[in-house]
């Protein structure tokens, strides 16, 4: 069906903010939404991202963490960790105690659970994938304070695989966008991530305007 | 074979010094626990130091909440035990 009438307004917008991105020298695709919330998994083009390892000019393009499923098996340990005082509380043992002990039992237990969620759910947060478009990042918090970010420019990549395998990784759209580089770092993993067709596409035409920049003479 | 029958135990009849010696074991443990809760927050800060990306204003609000959380049970089994 033929517009009748298509607001000024919007298209005006909507150039300028390709424009904005051509200007970088990138293009950015519309197939990928932005889906504007920072704890997506798969975030492409983030609104407002500061990361350490990063150049001031280097553009953040894919930020990828693991899939929200794979949270499932924390979840359900958490769920049953909120109900288990409810459940205790009709076992001998613990009625047995005096009331201020029993509180207090409570009050660690509950204690105990909130950390178990904070330092599952920042180990998922923070245990992130970083596509720039200079370099690939692969950021680990190996425990609560020792941090690890290997890095490898994507020049040097030259292979990626694809690994999906199983049902729910099938039903669920997600795997392992393994990495091979020319770099120190010769493996770069990113494991569980979503959509790993469209992360290795996007590693391929990043690897490519990589490729006319060095032809050009652009390279940074 | 283990027996997992407890209907038996009667703790009021156990000696004054057995929670005398359990508060404290509580007191000492809720201590080092607070140490712990220091050390997430810590972390945190490294971690959202690390990568900012709009959602580290809520997860320092929970490590926070965390720390007060432990901060509260410590005292309370000060008071209450």
């Amino acid at each position: 069906m033929v517009d009748v009438y298509v607001s000024g307004k919007t298209n005006l917008k909507k150039e300028k903010k390709e424009q904005k991105y051509k200007s970088r020298g990138k293009v950015k695709h519309k197939i990928y939404k932005n889906t504007h919330n920072p704890i997506a998994a798969f975030n492409y083009y983030p609104d407002r991202v500061k990361f350490i390892a990063a150049d001031s000019k280097e553009r953040i393009i894919l930020i990828l963490r693991r899939h929200p499923i794979t949270n499932i098996r924390w979840g359900v340990v958490a769920f049953f960790m909120l109900l288990a005082p409810f459940v205790l509380s009709f076992v001998e043992p613990v009625v047995a105690l005096p009331t201020n002990f029993q509180l207090i039992v409570f009050l660690i237990w509950y204690m105990i659970t909130l950390a178990f969620i904070i330092e599952e759910f920042l180990g998922w947060y923070f245990n992130v994938n970083i596509i720039t478009d200079e370099r690939i990042f692969d950021v680990d918090f190996v425990n609560l304070i020792y941090r690890e970010i290997t890095d490898a420019n994507i020049d040097q990549i030259q292979d990626v695989t694809v690994q999906v395998g199983g049902v729910l990784r099938t039903m669920f759209n997600y795997g392992d966008v393994v990495i091979q580089t020319a770099s120190e770092v010769p493996r770069i993993e990113f494991l569980a991530v979503p959509r790993p067709d469209d992360v290795a596409r996007i590693i391929r035409e990043l690897r490519i305007e990589e490729e006319q920049e060095r032809l050009e003479g652009r390279t940074r | 074979m283990i027996d997992f029958n407890f209907g038996n135990i009667d703790f009021s009849e156990l000696d004054p010094a057995f929670w005398l010696t359990a508060k404290a074991i509580v007191i000492i443990g809720l201590f080092v626990y607070l140490v712990f809760a220091g050390v997430i927050i810590r972390q945190t800060k490294h971690m959202t130091d690390t990568l900012e990306i709009g959602f580290e204003g809520v997860i320092k609000v929970f490590a926070w909440l965390h720390m007060l959380f432990a901060l509260g049970t410590f005292v309370a089994a000060f008071v209450i035990l």
